[in-house]
């Protein structure tokens, strides 16, 4: 296949299903709102518009779907027909089959689908509605009975020269083009039959238009695709296009991305440079502009990385597009009503989250319809609203994206859990006991623990809320339960905004620096020793009324013990906070804050070390980055054993 | 004859089907190129001037084809630039509002090179003839 044609079928692919993304909440939008004018229009015009593109490419089969719900949404715009909720299921199942048609040309998998049986079912769908709008019309007596004989009639005059057909031999006759315009175009086109004006100069155009159809029945398999209308486009010999927007291989921003963390780093070590000649040679002149000349590189580099930064950044808005159509798929299928919101849709993140964070998100939204959200008769008996209510919230706080998932569902018990996780042998009778509310919400983050089979259909994976965690945890987040019974359960997702470059509190310990990643750091302070308590072993402090356990960095990282530190009076204390949780490391000395990027190191076991990987800071040394999130878990699961 | 140095203005929301007709008009000769997404964008590209010739889709957001259509037609710098209006089916009202508003001809998708090389034939004859 020719590379240009190639390249149009895969911005092709692309382009139809942003196009799709874009419409599916407008479904849901629709079903809330009703006849909305201008919903019904966008839904329109997508599938116009892909029909349109489809066809020149040969793709018969996505045109033919298209057709026929552009037809159903031609009908509803122009108020023919009334959208009823079968209208609106076999549509959308169109939208799946014009999806599933873009994969199979993507995958280039040769998989042929037949779609007969679902333009079929469009067009008895269609017939009912108009029928139904005609008969509703007439009488609105009519038994319901005889309504769907008729649509049953209807259905079997679908198969005969419809309109909607789109192999019938009229249709290929209207889709050839129409003649020349007369000097008198008002007369000529009040000539009742447009088409007849073709038997001027039919036979080319014609010809053409059977031509392509027979060429585009096989195109979607692999083998057909080369008898593609090549005669349609040519390989363009230049590419003097400007566009507004680029598509440009990630992997490319990547290395740019790890060329400006690059610049960072030696930004940093001529910072560092410049310093010392200030305090050095502070009389030469040439000090100043050395200081200048690298100050300005300061602003540029951190300009820079802005920029690539987001490049590498979407709208959240991407992945949250899917969830009204899976709410109310799911939602459906439990015989639950609930009505979701979502705020915040323009929040930018880095590429990598939109890819990992939809698979979460997908699961705590599952879990809040199946088990958070209460069935209608139960909710009116508890005093509350019928309808349930979901809302995902998305906002940056800081370097952080926050992304809230809120229902006002009957909470989590507590109890339950308990009870489950030693069902399940997953903890013992007594470990339950000791657990306190808020550590008991997080049970439900244990593996195994999902209890029902939550592999439903639309997911098709049997996994549980574990893996919610696992995911959050691979970009650097952590997610937090809060819960209160009969009210709702709130799941807060927190990501850093990027995953390259942090701001990180450089500390040492016995000699050696450490990096402390910012974002979970709430305060620093100096702690005079006689503050420090021992509570059954335990370290603690006071801080503002409040007890706060208290690790020495240097066992915690296993350097041993010394003495000389033993002799100072006071302690440099970081305050970590996660979610709930806060927790104070001891270290030898605090150095300041410093961007730094970070290096993974490869072979290095995250889970069991603490490091989350190293940098190279602005003095030439390599420093490792402590991993707060792994270091929280096992620190906190020692205070409570 | 057609001039294939001209400038031509291919509007469409959709990328694709841009530069599908972008290159029909490379194929048939055009080198001068210009895109458009909507018809509001079209229109301030043309009030910049320049364009011996305008391909516009009819169905878009912000300004459709028609109104594209009637806003140049009542423009007098622009008003006689020749404009193809791209249809996806020849439904005969909608063919009639847009000849009644101007237009110098319609093609119906989807439509092969040579097809538009008729059309366009055609709209540059008449010109011709006209002057």
């Amino acid at each position: 296949m020719n590379d240009e044609m190639e390249e149009i079928i895969q911005e092709f692919i692309t382009e139809a299903e942003e196009s799709l993304d874009k419409i599916e909440p407008r479904f849901v939008e629709l079903e809330q709102k009703g006849q909305d004018a201008d919903l019904i229009n966008d839904i329109f015009r997508s599938m116009h518009t892909i029909k349109g593109a489809a066809g020149f490419l040969g793709l018969q089969l996505i045109v033919d779907v298209a057709h026929t719900a552009e037809s159903i949404m031609k009908k509803l715009r122009d108020n023919e027909i009334t959208l009823s909720k079968h209208l609106m299921d076999v549509i959308l199942e169109a939208i799946d089959m014009l999806r599933l048609l873009l994969i199979h040309l993507k995958e280039k998998d040769g998989i042929e689908e037949n779609v007969v049986p679902l333009v079929q079912e469009l067009n008895k769908a269609l017939k009912a509605a108009i029928s139904n709008s005609n008969s509703s019309k007439e009488s609105r007596d009519i038994p319901a009975e005889q309504l769907s004989k008729e649509s049953e009639t209807s259905e079997t005059i679908s198969s005969g020269p419809a309109a909607l057909q789109p192999h019938d031999p009229a249709d290929a006759a209207a889709s050839a083009q129409p003649d020349e315009l007369t000097e008198t175009p008002s007369e000529y086109f009040t000539e009742p039959n447009l088409n007849s004006e073709l038997t001027q100069d039919p036979e080319i155009e014609i010809a053409v238009s059977v031509d392509s159809a027979k060429n585009t029945e096989s195109s979607q398999t692999a083998s057909g695709s080369e008898q593609k209308p090549n005669e349609m486009i040519q390989t363009a010999k230049d590419h003097t296009h400007k566009s507004q927007n680029l598509r440009v291989d990630v992997s490319r921003i990547d290395k740019v991305m790890d060329l400006a963390g690059e610049i960072v780093l030696v930004r940093n070590r001529l910072l560092n440079l410049s310093h010392y000649f200030d305090l050095k040679y502070s009389d030469d002149q040439m000090t100043e502009v050395l200081s200048e000349a690298v100050s300005f590189l300061d602003r540029i580099t951190s300009d820079t990385q802005i920029s690539v930064m987001k490049m590498r950044m979407q709208p959240i808005q991407k992945i949250l597009s899917k969830f009204p159509r899976l709410v109310r798929d799911i939602s459906a299928s439990v015989k639950k009503d609930i009505e979701l919101q979502i705020f915040g849709e323009g929040t930018e993140v880095d590429k990598s989250v939109i890819e990992h964070i939809g698979d979460p998100m997908t699961h705590i939204l599952r879990n809040s319809i199946d088990h958070g959200i209460e069935s209608s008769e139960e909710r009116i008996a508890m005093g509350k609203p019928p309808k349930g209510k979901i809302v995902i919230n998305t906002y940056q706080k800081g370097t952080q994206i926050v992304i809230e998932i809120m229902d006002d569902g009957k909470g989590i018990d507590v109890n339950t859990l308990k009870r489950k996780a030693v069902e399940k042998g997953l903890m013992t009778e007594e470990e339950v006991l000791k657990m306190s509310d808020d550590d008991a919400i997080n049970i439900i983050f244990l593996p195994g623990f999902s209890t029902m089979a939550v592999a439903t259909e639309l997911s098709g994976r049997g996994v549980g809320m574990d893996v919610v965690k696992t995911n959050i945890s691979l970009l650097n987040g952590y997610v937090e339960v809060s819960t209160e019974k009969g009210k709702g359960t709130t799941f807060r997702i927190n990501i850093p905004l990027t995953l390259a470059i942090i701001q990180a509190l450089m500390v040492e310990v016995d000699g050696a620096k450490y990096a402390i990643p910012l974002s979970p750091i709430e305060e620093t302070l100096k702690v005079a020793k006689k503050d420090i308590t021992d509570i059954t072993g335990q370290d603690v402090i006071v801080i503002r009324d409040k007890i706060c356990p208290l690790f020495d960095l240097r066992s915690v990282l296993g350097l041993g013990y010394n003495e000389n530190n033993d002799d100072m009076e006071f302690k440099y204390v970081v305050v970590i906070s996660m979610g709930d949780k806060k927790y104070c490391i001891a270290v030898d000395r605090l150095l300041g804050q410093e961007e730094v990027v970070i290096k993974t190191l490869n072979g290095l076991d995250a889970t069991s070390s603490y490091v989350l990987g190293a940098t190279i800071t602005g003095d030439g040394r390599v420093v490792f980055i402590l991993d707060v999130t792994g270091l929280s878990k096992n620190l906190l699961g020692l205070v409570k054993a | 004859m057609m001039d294939f140095k001209m400038k031509v203005l291919v509007v469409d929301d959709f990328s694709t089907m841009r530069r599908i007709v972008k290159n029909l008009l490379k194929q048939l000769g055009f080198e001068n190129i210009d895109e458009a997404e909507d018809g509001a964008q079209a229109y301030t590209k043309m009030k910049e001037g320049g364009y011996g010739f305008v391909v516009t889709d009819w169905n878009m957001p912000n300004m459709d084809g028609l109104d594209l259509l009637k806003k140049v037609r009542s423009d007098p710098a622009i008003k006689d630039t020749p404009m193809l209006m791209v249809t996806a089916e020849a439904e005969k009202e909608k063919v009639i509002t847009a000849i009644q508003a101007g237009v110098n001809n319609y093609i119906v998708k989807p439509f092969t090179g040579e097809v538009l090389k008729e059309k366009m034939d055609k709209i540059f004859e008449r010109l011709a003839a006209k002057k």
